[in-house]
């Protein structure tokens, strides 16, 4: 299965989807470039990596190279992985902030920026309301409401909150489950 | 290590560890750590970097890793990235170990039912609070409903969305 994974391999699809994947659907091209074109990993197999990796803290994309690297190449695949898919951008979000500050802070430039701040805000706001959408249930809406209520409205620090309304959440979904 | 990087390290591993959904469900309190608890950066300049870390490429965590720059240049952004990255990254490693056999889990299933909404209130917050910092104007409520419109309606090239934002508020100004 992954005897022809090397890590120069790993290091280029990392360094590549890191640096020209912009705005997420970054798990899909991973998969075609795993799944499809190297044939690292069987459909099945990503998909069940994919499966773990949702229900982790972080994002996706993130924990799915390193599971993967970690899978096929073992620790030095991990770290190949991990170092190749976030150096560049972080270097690159940097260079980026650099030459946007010395831009002469015109009122056109502060007010242009803070559109594509308004419309990146939007993007959020469409996946979660998405994902409403997806599971039209009572308690996917209540924990949603509280967790919203809780960190918008009584400002409750987030790690606090998750804590608290994980037992909940899962107590809700057992107790519709025995609907 | 100096003050600054140690108070980095301490807002964003923990935030590390509830990040389920990426850096877009823990918007809430890296702003009101970054900007209100400590002053590494003003409502603008938060407004900016949220910008910039959607519109430049790779995970919107990128944003995380501009606060530490700006807070405690090079040797603050190695930290904070180190602090919001690591924590997660050993969990997926210890599952990538402990998941040998590439089945699905019965469980995942449940666990991904409760954890979802949690997300979804996250990712909501995360909104408000930062159309809050952009001071409740008209026009930010009017882009921010009408990019959602549209995403919802079409997934349509975010950069384009990004940039399309950009260019209803340059249009705006100079037109007031």
């Amino acid at each position: 299965m992954s005897e022809n994974a090397r890590l120069s391999d790993i290091a280029r699809v990392n360094a590549t989807v890191g640096l020209f994947g912009f705005g997420g659907g970054l798990t899909a091209w991973f998969f075609r470039e795993m799944v499809e074109r190297r044939v690292w990993l069987s459909y099945r197999q990503f998909l069940s990596g994919l499966a773990i990796n949702q229900i982790l803290p972080g994002p996706t994309m993130v924990n799915l190279t390193v599971f993967f690297g970690m899978r096929l190449c073992g620790p030095w695949g991990a770290l190949v992985a991990f170092v190749c898919l976030l150096v560049p951008p972080s270097i690159a979000a940097i260079a980026i902030y650099t030459a946007y500050s010395h831009i002469p802070t015109t009122g056109l430039v502060q007010y242009a920026i803070e559109g594509v701040a308004a419309s990146a805000l939007g993007l959020n706001a469409a996946t979660g309301i998405e994902t409403i959408k997806r599971h039209r249930d009572w308690p996917t809406l209540t924990v949603a409401i509280a967790v919203f209520a809780a960190v918008a409205v009584l400002h409750i620090s987030i790690p606090w909150v998750v804590l608290a309304i994980a037992p909940l959440s899962f107590l809700l979904f057992w107790l519709k489950g025995h609907e | 290590m100096n003050n600054t990087a140690l108070a980095l390290i301490g807002v964003f591993a923990p935030l590390s560890l509830v990040s389920f959904g990426g850096a877009r469900t823990i918007i809430p309190d890296i702003e009101t750590q970054a900007v209100s608890v400590h002053g590494w950066l003003t409502h603008r300049e938060f407004i900016e970097m949220f910008a910039i870390s959607r519109a430049a490429p790779g995970p919107g965590v990128t944003l995380v890793t501009l606060i530490g720059w700006k807070a405690g240049g090079w040797l603050g952004a190695l930290v904070t990235s180190l602090a919001i990255y690591v924590p997660v990254t050993l969990i997926v490693i210890g599952a990538s170990v402990l998941f040998r056999r590439y089945d699905i889990p019965p469980w995942s299933e449940r666990i991904e039912r409760a954890m979802t909404p949690i997300a979804i209130g996250l990712i909501l917050a995360g909104v408000a609070s930062v159309l809050k910092l952009m001071g409740g104007t008209v026009i930010s409520y009017a882009v921010v409903g009408a990019s959602t419109a549209i995403m919802n309606w079409r997934r349509i090239n975010p950069l384009l969305l990004l940039a399309g934002g950009g260019a209803v508020y340059a249009v705006a100004y100079l037109l007031t």
